[in-house]
């Protein structure tokens, strides 16, 4: 019968993981190439530009290695953990440099969130609209979107990430959706 | 603070680029930099603090000094009823006659 690894084992993998990076830096590789992809994609749709989310992932990167030896595993994954460190290292950019944040995602990433019976000739345009509504909401419901549905995250990690309750984080979740069909709603055809 | 932006990116990032992005040899070798550095600071300011320690300990406890303010024992004010005159200048005549 074939062996199917569960998530209390790749947590418990992960811990021994982490255990031997706080002993030896260089144990630290085999975390750094599992997560850099997702935090690279994660940074990269809160800013726009591939160069910074390169900059931010190294940062992220650099401070949680910087960190490891202080990091306690309870349980919660490493790399809810990294999301969290990457986060601040996005808004720390955009306070120092006074810009405006940014959200950026692929165009057949958001044109999933048209209906599905949208015509072809139309999804430029819906896409256009899409992005005009998601300006229109707040910085924190934006985010609370991206991390449920770009990147896919539970709402206790989102809790965790936000500091937001779990209830608290769903109710948001859920407004936000309201808010955002209303505003389709309110558009003529 | 303005508000946020939203970008639509019309080329997808692929795997194959973001690997070109990830360098753990310069990861380990920035680590290490911001380690030597973490390590000279905390010298310094361990420095500092045992300067400011010992200088502490030397002022509390230096060998009490005689106050240079207090009053010469020998160089009491004389009290008298006596008045005192101004002394003349050698011809006997004061330079106000």
């Amino acid at each position: 019968m074939p062996h199917t690894v569960s998530h209390q084992e790749i947590l418990t993998e992960e811990a021994q993981l982490i255990v031997a990076a706080q002993r030896d830096p260089a144990a630290f590789e085999v975390l750094y190439n599992r997560h850099y992809e997702t935090i690279f994609r994660y940074v990269l749709r809160r800013t726009y530009d591939e160069e910074l989310a390169a900059d931010l992932t190294g940062q992220t990167f650099l401070k949680a290695m910087t960190n490891l030896p202080r990091f306690e595993y309870r349980g919660t994954p490493l790399l809810a953990w990294l999301y969290r460190i990457a986060g601040n290292e996005v808004r720390k950019h955009y306070r120092q440099h006074k810009q405006a944040p940014v959200f950026s995602a692929d165009a057949a990433e958001l044109a999933r969130w048209l209906p599905a019976e949208t015509p072809d000739e139309l999804v430029e345009e819906r896409l256009a609209l899409l992005s005009t509504f998601l300006e229109r909401l707040s910085e924190d419901e934006v985010l609370l979107l991206q991390l449920r549905f770009f990147e896919e995250k539970s709402f206790q990690e989102i809790a965790y990430l936000t500091d937001l309750g779990e209830s608290a984080a769903k109710m948001r979740v859920y407004r936000t959706l309201a808010r955002l069909r209303k505003m389709f709603d309110a558009t003529p055809q | 603070m303005t508000r946020h932006q939203i970008k639509i990116r019309r080329e997808h990032v692929t795997s194959g680029r973001i690997r070109n992005h990830r360098n753990f040899g310069a990861l380990q070798r920035e680590h290490a930099r911001a380690a030597q550095r973490r390590r000279l600071t905390q010298l310094f300011a361990g420095l500092l603090l045992a300067v400011s320690l010992l200088l502490g300990l030397y002022l509390l406890n230096r060998p009490a000094r005689p106050d240079a303010r207090a009053p010469h024992p020998e160089l009491q004010p004389l009290v008298t009823d006596t008045v005192m005159q101004p002394l003349l200048p050698a011809g006997g005549s004061t330079p106000l006659r």
